[in-house]
């Protein structure tokens, strides 16, 4: 957990906070990526579900449960074994290339709800986009609202870059 | 002290009255309006006492109610329990239709609308329930609804503790995502889900609301029939939908 803790600081430090909303008790981020691969070929490494793993240096196992779609579970654990996700698939359109989940467990944020979308860009090009809401931060000893939401921009802008890179091997 | 012993003959008397097993089919039903303060209309309410023990009889809330009874399911449930079919329990048909301008407010009270669950803790089911000689738990409520009757029954699912048992036929889910999230974030244990859909009808959403019942190990029963989306489709599925619903446990 402090290894877990310390990341997020560094994280934290190295992106800044200016796509934060930390006040808004309906918080909302966005985050978008241009990828020089085609909407299918990320789009087939975002739908995997499973390899959260391979995306996110904070997530060291994936446990998946269930149809990799709506009703899908996931549990991500973090590198030192004390943090854990549990996420469940609330929306999943393959022709849409977008899935949404739900982070029931392991976040200080009560109904946080994310969003992956593969635009088609044309030309072999896409962008991915990745939106996050929830209802409300939980106060907690670990980290406040401004910390949460930069840990949740690292983290996603560390996903979206890794699935670029998946993506276009 | 003349008087107070009236007095308790006449409670002793009314009592017995509103607690006794119904008598005739006339008995059985009763039509009143709830003048609902959190949805501002006036809400039609039908209940049919199918019981002959009070004490255990399971309560089944049907949404769209008056347009249920309107289109057969009142019989249906009549001919059930004169044959044996299904348990006895107490049915409560809440119409969407308001009583005074006949509007259909459905949609309204539908597509996730947290006003309607309110309306049912704290209106609703507070009067019918009031009535009755023992408060009922959520093991012995049900909830049915139909098409996006059955989207507003899946957001009870994930929304409220008043229930236990729900049957949702032909659910049209695409108005409202967040009934799949209020299902995803639910802290609800053991509901027990019947989804249904017939031929061309709700395909596309019982897969995803059954997956995700399972992921809460919540029992969920399936039934897929050849019929449409319509009246005669839902009520030939009473049978198998009420004694799933009031299974003993």
């Amino acid at each position: 957990m402090k290894r877990l803790k310390n990341v997020m600081v560094i994280a934290i430090a190295l992106f800044g906070f200016n796509q934060m909303n930390a006040q808004n008790p309906n918080a909302k981020i966005t985050n978008t990526l241009v990828v020089e691969a085609s909407a299918d070929d990320v789009w087939e490494v975002l739908r995997e579900l499973d390899n959260i793993d391979e995306l996110s240096s904070l997530v060291a196992k994936v446990e998946y449960t269930g149809n990799k779609a709506v009703g899908g579970t996931r549990v991500c654990t973090s590198p030192d074994g004390q943090g854990k996700f549990k996420e469940s698939i609330v929306a999943f359109d393959d022709a849409g290339r977008t899935y949404t989940y739900a982070v029931v467990e392991g976040v200080p944020a009560a109904g946080m709800v994310n969003n992956f979308k593969v635009v088609d860009l044309g030309y072999k090009k896409s962008m991915i986009v990745w939106t996050s809401t929830y209802e409300k931060f939980m106060k907690n000893p670990q980290m406040n609202e401004e910390q949460f939401n930069g840990f949740l921009n690292t983290a996603s802008k560390e996903m979206m870059a890794n699935a670029a890179k998946m993506a276009s091997k | 002290m003349k008087f107070r012993i009236v007095m308790v003959v006449i409670a002793v008397v009314l009592s017995g009255r509103l607690f006794s097993q119904p008598d005739t089919e006339d008995d059985k039903l009763s039509s009143f309006t709830i003048n609902s303060n959190i949805l501002s209309e006036s809400i039609s309410v039908t209940t049919y006492n199918a019981f002959s023990n009070d004490y255990i009889s399971n309560i089944i809330y049907i949404t769209d109610g008056q347009k249920m009874i309107d289109n057969g399911a009142l019989d249906t449930i009549k001919t059930l329990t004169a044959k044996g079919k299904i348990p006895e329990a107490t049915y409560v048909f809440v119409s969407t239709i308001d009583a005074q301008t006949k509007e259909d407010k459905r949609n309204t009270y539908f597509f996730c609308n947290a006003d309607y669950i309110r309306f049912f803790e704290e209106e609703l089911v507070p009067q019918i329930e009031g009535t009755l000689s023992r408060k009922r738990t959520p093991e012995q409520r049900s909830l049915i609804g139909i098409s996006f009757g059955g989207l507003s029954a899946a957001y009870f699912t994930g929304k409220t503790d008043l229930f236990q048992n729900y049957a949702l036929l032909s659910p049209i889910t695409y108005p409202c995502d967040d009934a799949l999230k209020a299902i995803a974030f639910s802290e609800n244990k053991n509901l027990n889900i019947l989804i249904s859909t017939g031929k061309n009808d709700a395909e596309n959403y019982v897969t995803p609301l059954t997956n995700l019942y399972k992921s809460k190990g919540y029992t969920v029963k399936n039934i897929t029939t050849k019929g449409a989306h319509d009246f005669e489709n839902w009520n030939h599925q009473l049978e198998e939908v009420l004694n799933f619903l009031i299974q003993k446990k």
